[in-house]
């Protein structure tokens, strides 16, 4: 029988219930037991396949298929009990074993023991000036390349699986493709969000190059600074590279009417991937962002319309939708949305935002300065200048209500069965209600005249 | 020792679910109108529903109305988690000997529950496609609803060996689960409680 061996392009990590795996190639995150997450460190080695009455048995067929196990390429290494020297690396350049993984701070279940994404806001400047951006143009002398190279080590060490950079405009910040590469060669997957007017041939080049392997175009509708025909030309360019393309489509009351003709036209460019964006209160309160947010929130009318249209999609695009859209999947089956790994707004438990000037917030619409948030001390959890970064997030300060795993939340989500998988948006609740685990109060599943309250 | 949850992250997952209603007799008028006016489609024998996309999918309350207006096998898979649910008619003494067996935990075993004059059988397995595929070849669905039909009559003969079969996979993993049951190796299995471990064995 021949040797199996957890792949090349696995990272591992684990966590309060077992550990989690996730496959750089692939991008496909598994979360698993602690037996079966022991069994996966196992496999950092060449082993034989188990017998057929060990539990790992019925285990191996589904992680070979996912790409997670792979045949080892000498078998009789395994089966002799030999063992190749740890972290060393074989002559052909690939990495015979790998250390079993071991982080700072282990998390409790309910918040992980890092971020599986860091949301990198790379920079504030921004060569559009789309209405109702959450980014601020400037909040204090941006993170260096030097500096955040070394984010990257400390992402490393803490497994961290992917990177989401955007900006402001990415491809405005000098470094930017140094910072990419260097992610990917410490075994972080980068990918990237930009508005695309300054994608050329030979930036795509660069992306590929280093090792980007998803780009997301942000199409922000009517009022997104006619981005139009610009868009198009820079899908025609990404569609032709090898890099995963997505479109992230910012759905706002106006745009609804002409979303069929819109998702037409992008199909038609060959998009196949379109995640829809729910607009959300402005991050950093302002009387400009209140104004644009009342106006192009979506409303229980809206979603129930933007669900029906994204019905009529079935099967022609794959239709994503942000984490604060989760409650459109209400009359889904909770155990297969826990299945499938989709859990909602995951701010400060899964996932943070770092900003331009090394802020920690827990996602990129919790980021209110001193005098909002809980006790008015702001989201931010602390500068990555000052602390590290495993630290900040093992500390998590001022998000102990997003990482309470007794704290449910409350108003029209009380007794919703996809509760746990959605939770509605926290940012939306603190807006709307002045209370992060307050309802979703736009949620289409709410009674119409809920409140906030339960 | 189990995968707790796969997700797709650089694409979007083009799995779908299905759910396949079967009756076995034909449904009484009464039937069909109350179901034509749940699901708003014709009240056929064999009712079939198909959704794409996270956001989609059957009314949670669906399959237990289905299961109680004549409906007797419901298959359904959903990005490779498969279930079937059976409705039989309510039997205290066999619900007592079905409740031994329950083990479902994260969607897969087993477990029973009673509605109304109905008792409702849960069979949930993570199986691949081509498992199940290579079991009953291009007609997966059909497959495995005759499959179940045939567990069902089992079932109303008072042999257990579909659900024996289901602990034998699945049994002894939840927190919650009853005290375990004494399994006897020694009786064998029926011909449809062998041919469901070998799939559940060799997904």
């Amino acid at each position: 029988m021949g040797a199996w061996q957890l792949a090349e392009a696995v990272t591992l990590r684990p966590e309060a219930f077992g550990g989690m795996a996730f496959h750089r190639e692939r991008g496909i995150t598994l979360e698993v037991d602690a037996e079966a997450y022991r069994f996966l460190c196992t496999c950092l080695e060449p082993r034989p396949l188990p017998p057929p009455d060990h539990p790992a048995a019925r285990l191996v067929p589904q992680l070979a298929r996912l790409g997670f196990l792979a045949p080892a390429e000498d078998g009789r290494k395994a089966e002799d009990g030999r063992k190749a020297e740890d972290g060393r690396k074989a002559e052909d350049g690939r990495k015979q074993v790998q250390p079993v993984p071991h982080v700072p701070w282990l998390g409790d279940g309910f918040t992980l023991s890092a971020p599986e994404t860091v949301h990198l806001a790379i920079t504030a400047r921004c060569n559009l000036s789309c209405p109702g951006c959450y980014v601020p143009r400037f909040a204090g002398p941006e993170l260096t390349t030097a500096e955040l190279r070394g984010l990257v080590d400390q992402w490393a060490q803490m497994h961290v699986f992917q990177l989401a950079v955007g900006g402001g405009e990415p491809l405005l910040r000098e470094g930017l493709f140094d910072v990419l590469a260097y992610a990917r060669e410490r075994d972080i997957v980068p990918n990237l969000t930009t508005n695309g007017m300054l994608l050329t041939p030979d930036v795509l080049r660069r992306l590929e190059w280093a090792g980007v392997a998803r780009v997301n175009l942000s199409w922000n509708g009517p009022g997104g600074g006619g981005q139009g025909r610009a868009v198009a030309q820079a899908l025609r360019m990404l569609l032709d590279s090898t890099l995963q393309v997505g479109v992230n489509l910012l759905v706002t009351p106006a745009l609804l009417p002409g979303l069929p003709h819109l998702l037409a036209r992008l199909h038609a460019l060959g998009v196949r991937q379109v995640t829809i964006l729910r607009p959300k209160p402005p991050a950093i309160p302002s009387e400009a962002g209140a104004v644009w947010y009342a106006a192009n929130r979506l409303r229980r009318a809206d979603l129930l319309r933007l669900r029906a249209i994204m019905d009529s999609w079935q099967g022609v695009l794959a239709l994503e939708v942000d984490s604060a859209l989760v409650g459109l999947m209400g009359q889904a089956d909770p155990a297969a949305l826990r299945r499938r790994g989709i859990r909602g707004c995951a701010a400060g438990r899964r996932m943070c935002t770092v900003w331009p000037a090394g802020r920690v917030t827990p996602c990129s619409f919790l980021a209110g300065p001193a005098g909002s948030g809980p006790s008015g001390r702001g989201f931010s959890a602390g500068d990555v200048r000052q602390v590290d970064f495993a630290e900040l997030w093992a500390r998590g300060e001022n998000w102990n209500a997003l990482r309470d795993p007794t704290r449910q939340p409350q108003g029209g989500c009380t007794g919703c069965k996809v509760a746990s998988q959605c939770g509605g948006a926290r940012c939306v609740a603190r807006y709307e209600c002045g209370d992060l685990i307050a309802g979703d109060a736009e949620c289409p599943h709410f009674g119409k005249g809920a409140t906030c309250a339960s | 020792m189990r995968i707790l949850s796969v997700r797709h992250t650089f694409e979007a997952d083009h799995s779908s679910s299905t759910y396949e209603f079967f009756a076995l007799d034909k449904l009484a008028p009464e039937q069909r109108a109350a179901v034509q006016e749940l699901t708003g489609e014709a009240p056929h024998r064999h009712l079939s529903f198909h959704y794409m996309g996270d956001w989609s999918n059957i009314p949670s309350d669906w399959t237990e109305r289905l299961l109680t207006l004549g409906y007797d096998v419901m298959v359904s898979e959903s990005y490779d988690w498969w279930a079937v649910h059976l409705s039989l008619p309510h039997d205290p003494g066999l619900a007592e000997r079905l409740q031994q067996y329950e083990c479902e935990s994260d969607g897969n075993g087993f477990d029973v529950h009673v509605a109304g004059e109905r008792m409702i059988l849960y069979f949930g397995m993570q199986l691949d496609y081509s498992a199940v595929y290579n079991a009953f070849g291009e007609d997966v669905f059909e497959g495995l609803a005759d499959l179940f039909e045939a567990v069902r009559e089992e079932l109303l003969a008072g042999d257990l060996s579909a659900v024996r079969a289901t602990y034998q996979t699945y049994g002894g993993y939840g927190e919650a689960e009853p005290e375990p049951v004494q399994m006897s190796t020694s009786e064998p299995l029926s011909k449809s409680g062998e041919k469901l471990l070998n799939i559940m064995e060799n997904y």
